[in-house]
C-alpha cells in the first residue's frame, strides 16, 4: 500500500476527511483487502489505548526521582575519587612509617653500638680537602712540610731526609 | 578513621622487607675503604703507566718530577673505629687506625718495622692524601693515600 493511503485510513480513523477524501477511502476498502485489515488492526489497536490509559506521571515526582539520580551519580563519582585518593595515602604512609622505622632502627642500632647516630655520622669528614693534626718524622734529623693543592685536593706532607729541598723545586 | 587498621596492615610486610635489609644496610653502612698507591717520583725516563692515570697528572701538577713510576698498591677497608695494615713492596707498611667521628686517622709508614713517618689526619672522600720524600733509586718514594 501507498504511504497516502495509509494517512487517508488513519486520518479516516481520526474522523478528519472531506466528503471527497471518504469517497476515496470508501473506494479503497472495496477496492484493497489489505486496506480493510490495516483499519481494523488500528481500530482494535486504538481501542485497547484508549482502554489501558495510564495516567500522566506527575511533575514533581518526578522531579524528585531526577534529583535523586543525579545524587546518585554524583556520590558514585565522589566515592570512587575518595576510594583511590585513601590508596594513595596508605601507601604514602606506609612508605613514611618505613623511612621513620628504618632511621630510627639504624640510629638506635648505631646508640647501642657505642657509635652516632646516622644524621650525625660524619665519618670521613666531606669537605674538601684532609686536614693534618700532627706529623712526626721518624727518621733522625728528617724535618716535614706540608701543603695543601687546592686545585687537585691533594694534602702534601713531605719529609725532607738528606738536605731541605722543597719538592716543587725538584 | 577506618583506614588507620588497613594502613598497618599495608605496611606489615614492608617492616618486615626492613627487617630484612637494615642489618643489610648496617653491615655495610661507615665502612671506608683505603687505597694506598706507592710510586717513585724520578726525573729520569720512565714509561706511562695506566695504574697512574689517575693521580699522575695531580702529582705532576704538585710536584717537580718530571716522571712517576707505579710500585705497588694495596687497599684496606675499615669500620668508622677499626684499625689495619697495608703491606707495600719493599718491606714498608702502612698501619692506619681511624678514630670514629670527624674520620680521623694516624698512619704511620714503617719499612722492613723501622718508623718512617707519623702523623694524624681528618680524612676526607677522594682527597688523596701524599706523604713522601724517602729517597729510592734516585729518586723518591711517594705513597698517595685515597679515603673512599
Amino acid at each position: 500500500m501507498k504511504k497516502s493511503e495509509l494517512e487517508l485510513i488513519s486520518r479516516g480513523l481520526d474522523g478528519d476527511l472531506s466528503p471527497d477524501e471518504r469517497v476515496r477511502l470508501e473506494a479503497l476498502r472495496t477496492r484493497e483487502p489489505e486496506a480493510r485489515t490495516v483499519e481494523r488492526q488500528w481500530t482494535v489497536l486504538g481501542d485497547t489505548l484508549r482502554h489501558d490509559q495510564v495516567a500522566a506521571p506527575d511533575a514533581t515526582v518526578a522531579w524528585q526521582d531526577i534529583q535523586r539520580a543525579i545524587r546518585q551519580q554524583a556520590g558514585d563519582a565522589g566515592s570512587a575519587s575518595t576510594g583511590g585518593w585513601m590508596v594513595r595515602f596508605r601507601w604514602a604512609a606506609g612508605l613514611a612509617v618505613l623511612v621513620v622505622g628504618t632511621v630510627l632502627g639504624l640510629s638506635a642500632w648505631r646508640v647501642l653500638d657505642g657509635r652516632t647516630p646516622v644524621w650525625v655520622m660524619t665519618d670521613p669528614v666531606e669537605s674538601p680537602a684532609n686536614r693534618v693534626e700532627w706529623v712526626v718524622a721518624e727518621i733522625p734529623g728528617a724535618t716535614t712540610m706540608i701543603y695543601t693543592d687546592t686545585e687537585t685536593d691533594m694534602t702534601v706532607i713531605w719529609m725532607d731526609v738528606a738536605q731541605n729541598v722543597d719538592p716543587r723545586d725538584s | 578513621m577506618k583506614w588507620i587498621p588497613n594502613v598497618f596492615k599495608h605496611t606489615g610486610w614492608l617492616t618486615a622487607l626492613w627487617l630484612v635489609l637494615a642489618p643489610v644496610a648496617q653491615a655495610d653502612d661507615g665502612m671506608i675503604t683505603l687505597q694506598a698507591l706507592m710510586i717513585q717520583a724520578q726525573n729520569e725516563s720512565a714509561p706511562i703507566d695506566r695504574r697512574l692515570e689517575k693521580v699522575e697528572y695531580k702529582l705532576r701538577r704538585v710536584f717537580g718530577f718530571q716522571f712517576y713510576r707505579y710500585v705497588g698498591e694495596g687497599n684496606l677497608a675499615l669500620a668508622s673505629r677499626g684499625e689495619g695494615t697495608i703491606s707495600l713492596p719493599d718491606g714498608h707498611r702502612l698501619q692506619i687506625r681511624l678514630g670514629g667521628r670527624g674520620g680521623h686517622a694516624e698512619v704511620r709508614w714503617s719499612r722492613n718495622n723501622e718508623p718512617l713517618l707519623s702523623t694524624s689526619v681528618a680524612l676526607s672522600r677522594n682527597a688523596p692524601i701524599v706523604l713522601g720524600g724517602i729517597p729510592a733509586n734516585g729518586g723518591k718514594l711517594i705513597l698517595v693515600l685515597t679515603a673512599q
